[in-house]
């Protein structure tokens, strides 16, 4: 027995695995947020260092000490963020932030996220590592499970990543198991009674933690399909078919950009106002690749406070009265709110947006005053680039995995602008032309603005506005992703009716000295021709005025705006497609437009490799039970083929044995046919058989007929069984 | 029984032969009440060319048994009560001096005979016992230089008591071995006792026992007997069961053994109306055929428990 000596045997090696898929679950999570906002090479440093360190001192250190050590890493991380917070929290308001982490804020909110994960990536790594290769695996386990279990709470770490860390610690606790009983070590680490055991048990362990792993991985997926779970939290598969306005203006904090969408018709309020605007409702910062994050928090308003109109001097009053007509939980208004007045308390976010404290109810009604930018196009297209280091630590950021090529293809479209805002013009113009208006486009699975940029052909506003922000940001032009409501539809002078539908996205521009400026860069004309399509399909259709259904509206849904916006951006261009850059994609059919990326969407790495865990598992899982020899055994007994007389009488003679052994008991091998037949009181057809095999067994002879009738009295028999 | 076509016609050897053994059986059956299996095993052993140690408690009919089948058959039969004192000449015959011609004449001794009874075989000195059993193996007896056959056919059925065990020259294992079965008969149950009881007390039912067979026919069956086929697989099977008690005990069953288990399964088959031995005649005849070859490695263990063990434990194919 060469495995128990052995410091590397297999079981132990799968184990460490298992730890290593187990810590690399929160690791990787810790990757991505560091990855958000930038550089990801301080953070690798300080994983490296714990685990070398946790490596190093496998042997010579104790456990207690080590778990000291590992306090102690944790503490250091604790006092090198808070010392190096540019802000001096309260320990009451840093104690309040740890609370919203675990109860679904996401740590991508945190405004220093990379010296937050900085801080804390040491312990854990650490512990892992030291109790891994001490063989404490169930330790080890715990310490990552607890660094995933905190992601998990922040919702940071994705259901994939999730499923891989507890697929992985589950794996490491078997495997471990199995190693601790191969080297005679117990799992606490205390030296047991060394235990033999043979390469079979091995690997039927092997097999038994394969099988769970599998259980654990198809049980969700499989109940993920049950009706009434699909799409929720639990499940696996990419929840599609939401509304335009769930993804957007409900998103909350955070926005995950979705795949395919349709548009409600619900009227969510009336606005009275000077002039139509876009009705904003809020805006994000950081740009997570697949989706946008809002950080900071919002503090209190008081009613009627002015909140300034920031940099720009000269602006036009715009008010606004809104009048809920169902539940929203926003506040929408024009860009600047300066002034709220209303039942509904309202929060100041860190972008200078207003939000409910609460949600706002069918009835509600509140006052807003505006300060709207009252710049000429001239002014806009000669500002500057010398903005404030608020601005630029904020709205610049970008993941550092995001691909180069976005940088060079806007460096090539903007080759030509001299200003920010002749850049942000072109893009937008650019986008315009070249991009279809789509609602039913499958979810790219990385960057979105890359894939939108190199390999979409249509997307909604989501897709452009994305787009866009971080075309600008890769120009280091301040840019944000705003959602919020088109002006609606007209209901009366100075009036308009906002519903579902009229949810919308966009980007906010930075401009030296005026402040934000919108851009919309998804094409109005293609849109309605969309919605026009959707409107006629869904023609036969009940009209439907108060449930949230998708259905399509009349033509003037988010569209009309872009030439009425007081900044004067070039009018929408209202015959996209008659544009020579549109030739080569206008030969596609309209259905293949529609359809955006038609590919079917291969599965990620990730994905693949919890499918190869499942299906080994499954195998290991189905073999263990039988399956296999119970089909093939199944099928030999429902057909048998002729061959030889010989061979039939046999076979047929031994489908019948197993039928009997079935319904009755096995024959012993000491018992002969004779008596066994005797005990279990066969009948007289069985019996005849059996005679039949004798007189082939033990008197060599056989016929053609004989064998026949074996057969029939088989079938027979057989089906007999199926019967019972 | 829907046996076999062949055995279906009615002249057919195995048929006349289980038939004879039939009527052997249903005629011995009117002497002894009881032993049914044991008449079959010595009408088997008859059948199947070989001899029969009868052993048990005096008086339990072990030597009304052995007349009964002799005086089914319509030949000769002779009996010896061996005691201390018999010699071997008094088993084989001896020459003896003719005054009259002046020449020695051999007059036969009573193994000369179609079926001889050795009365309390162990009760004879081992000298005169090995005459006896000189006869079983050889059909033949050697009397002063001259060998003689013996008649065919020739069956020994003996008879060994278990008690007053110092008073008796137990016979040697490889003597042992010459007799095909070895029986036990026990005492009858308490119906069959008085049913016994019932039926001797007047005339004793064996005096007027009339042979149901004739030697010719006797010996017709006993060669049918011999043609009996035995495949592979229960030749195979026989192997697997001496090997088995060679595995488990001091002495196992000598080939010799296996052998007569092969034939007293003929016997068998040809008894139920086979022409082919199944491993079933093997499981009849083995409790009878194989224990008295074998010696058991312990005391607890009986080897009678051994081919039992053997039964269930080796594989019927």
């Amino acid at each position: 027995m060469s495995r128990g000596r052995l410091p590397w045997s297999q079981p132990r090696v799968l184990a460490l695995l298992a730890v290593a898929l187990a810590i690399g679950a929160p690791l990787r999570t810790m990757y991505h947020l560091i990855d958000v906002v930038g550089s990801p090479t301080q953070f690798l440093v300080v994983a490296a260092v714990a685990l070398v360190l946790g490596a190093l001192l496998t042997r010579v250190l104790h456990p207690v000490l080590a778990i000291l050590i590992g306090a102690g890493l944790f503490g250091l991380g604790l006092v090198w963020y808070v010392t190096n917070l540019t802000t001096n929290p309260a320990v009451g308001v840093l104690f309040a932030d740890t609370v919203e982490l675990l109860t679904g804020r996401r740590l991508l909110q945190i405004t220093n996220v990379r010296l937050w994960v900085s801080s804390f990536a040491a312990a854990p790594v650490f512990l892992t590592t030291y109790f891994a290769l001490r063989r404490w695996y169930v330790t080890a386990v715990t310490v990552a499970s607890v660094a995933l279990s905190f992601f998990v709470l922040t919702t940071d770490a994705g259901v994939v990543t999730t499923l891989l860390g507890v697929v992985g610690g589950l794996a490491a606790i078997g495997f471990g198991r199995l190693d601790s009983v191969a080297s005679g070590t117990t799992a606490g680490g205390s030296q047991a009674s060394p235990t033999r055991t043979d390469d079979a048990g091995i690997d039927a362990g092997r097999r038994s933690v394969l099988t769970r792993l599998a259980a654990v991985i198809v049980l969700p997926t499989v109940i993920a399909r049950v009706p009434g779970v699909e799409g929720t939290a639990l499940s696996l598969l990419d929840g599609t078919g939401g509304t335009v306005e769930g993804s957007l203006v409900d998103a909350g904090e955070s926005l995950t950009i979705q795949g395919s969408l349709s548009l409600s018709k619900t009227l969510r309020f009336t606005i009275e106002a000077d002039e139509p605007r876009y009705w904003r409702v809020g805006t994000y910062d950081r740009y997570t690749g697949d989706g946008w994050v809002r950080t900071g928090t919002a503090t209190e308003y008081d009613d009627g406070e002015f909140l300034g109109n920031g940099p720009a001097d000269r602006t036009r009053a715009v008010g606004q009265t809104v009048e809920v007509a169902s539940a929203i939980g926003t506040v929408p208004a024009a860009w600047k709110p300066v002034r709220y007045q209303g039942g509904p308390d309202v929060l100041v976010t860190r972008h200078d947006g207003i939000r409910p404290e609460g949600g706002l109810e069918s009835g509600d009604s509140y006052r807003v005053e505006s300060a709207v930018i009252d710049a000429s196009e001239a002014e806009l297209r000669d500002a500057g680039e010398d903005y404030p280091d608020e601005v630029t630590e904020r709205y610049v950021q970008l993941p550092d995995s995001t691909p180069d090529r976005v940088t060079e293809t806007t460096a090539t479209l903007t080759e030509n602008a001299e200003t920010p805002y002749q850049t942000a013009l072109t893009i937008e113009r650019w986008l315009n032309r070249n991009r279809d208006y789509s609602l039913d486009v499958s979810q790219p699975r990385r960057n979105v603005a890359d894939r939108f940029l190199h390999a979409m052909t249509a997307g909604y506003c989501t897709y452009f506005a994305t787009t866009m922000a971080v075309m600008l940001r890769t120009q280091d032009i301040p840019a944000r992703m705003t959602v919020g409501y088109t002006p609606g539809d007209s209901a009366g002078p100075n009036r308009w009716e906002v519903r579902g539908l009229h949810s919308h996205a966009w980007v906010e521009m930075y401009v030296e000295g005026w402040g934000w400026v919108q851009f919309d860069p998804t094409p109005a004309g293609p849109r309605q021709a969309a919605e026009q399509q959707r409107l006629d399909e869904a023609d036969g259709d009940n009209e439907e005025t108060s449930t949230p259904t998708p259905t399509s509206t009349p033509a003037a849904t988010e569209t009309p705006f872009q030439g009425q916006r007081q900044t004067p951006t070039p009018p929408p261009t209202q015959t996209p497609r008659s544009e020579a850059t549109r030739t080569p994609t206008r030969t596609a059919t309209e259905t293949e437009r529609d359809g955006g990326v038609q590919l079917p969407k291969l599965p990620s790495r990730e994905q693949t490799a919890l499918g190869v865990v499942a299906l080994l598992g499954t195998a290991a899982g189905l073999r263990h039970a039988g399956v296999p020899e119970r089909i093939s055994r199944s099928l030999w007994l429902r057909y048998q083929s002729p061959d030889t007389p010989a061979e039939d009488v046999e076979t047929a003679f031994q489908r019948v044995m197993y039928v009997l052994g079935e319904r009755h008991r096995e024959r012993r091998s000491g018992e002969t046919v004779r008596a066994y037949l005797d005990a279990i009181d066969a009948d007289d057809e069985i019996r005849r058989l059996a005679r039949l095999r004798e007189r082939l067994r033990y008197n060599r002879s056989v016929s053609a007929d004989a064998a026949a009738e074996a057969i029939e009295i088989a079938d027979t028999v057989v089906a007999g069984r199926s019967d019972e | 029984m829907t046996e076999t076509t062949a055995s279906q016609q009615s002249d057919s050897p195995i048929q006349n032969a289980s038939r004879l053994a039939t009527a052997v059986i249903e005629n011995v059956e009117e002497v002894i009440v009881g032993h049914h299996e044991a008449i079959e095993h010595i009408v088997t052993a008859l059948l199947g060319r070989g001899h029969v140690l009868l052993e048990d408690v005096p008086g339990v009919g072990k030597t009304m048994l052995a007349r009964s089948v002799a005086a089914s058959v319509d030949g000769a039969f002779k009996r010896v009560q061996f005691t201390p004192d018999l010699l071997p000449t008094d088993v084989t015959g001896v020459n003896v001096y003719n005054q009259k011609t002046g020449e020695f004449e051999f007059r036969s001794g009573p193994v000369f005979a179609n079926v001889v009874l050795g009365d309390e075989i162990n009760r004879a000195p081992p000298k005169t016992q090995s005459a006896l059993l000189e006869a079983m193996e050889e059909g033949q007896v050697s009397v002063d230089g001259t060998t003689r056959e013996l008649p065919q056919p020739f069956t020994v059925i003996a008879t060994q008591n278990t008690v007053e065990r110092h008073k008796a020259y137990d016979l040697p294992m490889a003597e042992l071995d010459r007799f095909m079965t070895k029986l036990r008969l026990g005492y009858p149950d308490a119906a069959e006792e008085t049913a016994m009881l019932g039926a001797v007390v007047g005339n004793h039912p064996i005096d007027t026992l009339e042979p149901v067979a004739t030697l010719s026919e006797l010996q017709t069956a006993r060669e049918t007997v011999a043609q009996v086929t035995v495949e592979e697989p229960v030749r195979a099977y026989a192997t697997r069961l001496a090997a088995y008690t060679r595995d488990h005990a001091r002495l196992g069953v000598s080939p010799r053994g296996s052998i007569n288990l092969l034939r007293a399964a003929q016997a068998r088959a040809v008894l139920n109306g086979r022409e082919y031995v199944v491993p079933d005649d093997l499981q009849a005849e083995a409790p009878v055929v194989l224990p008295h070859r074998i010696r058991t490695d312990s005391s607890e263990q009986t080897a009678e428990d051994l081919v039992g063990a053997a039964l269930d434990g080796v594989a019927v194919e």
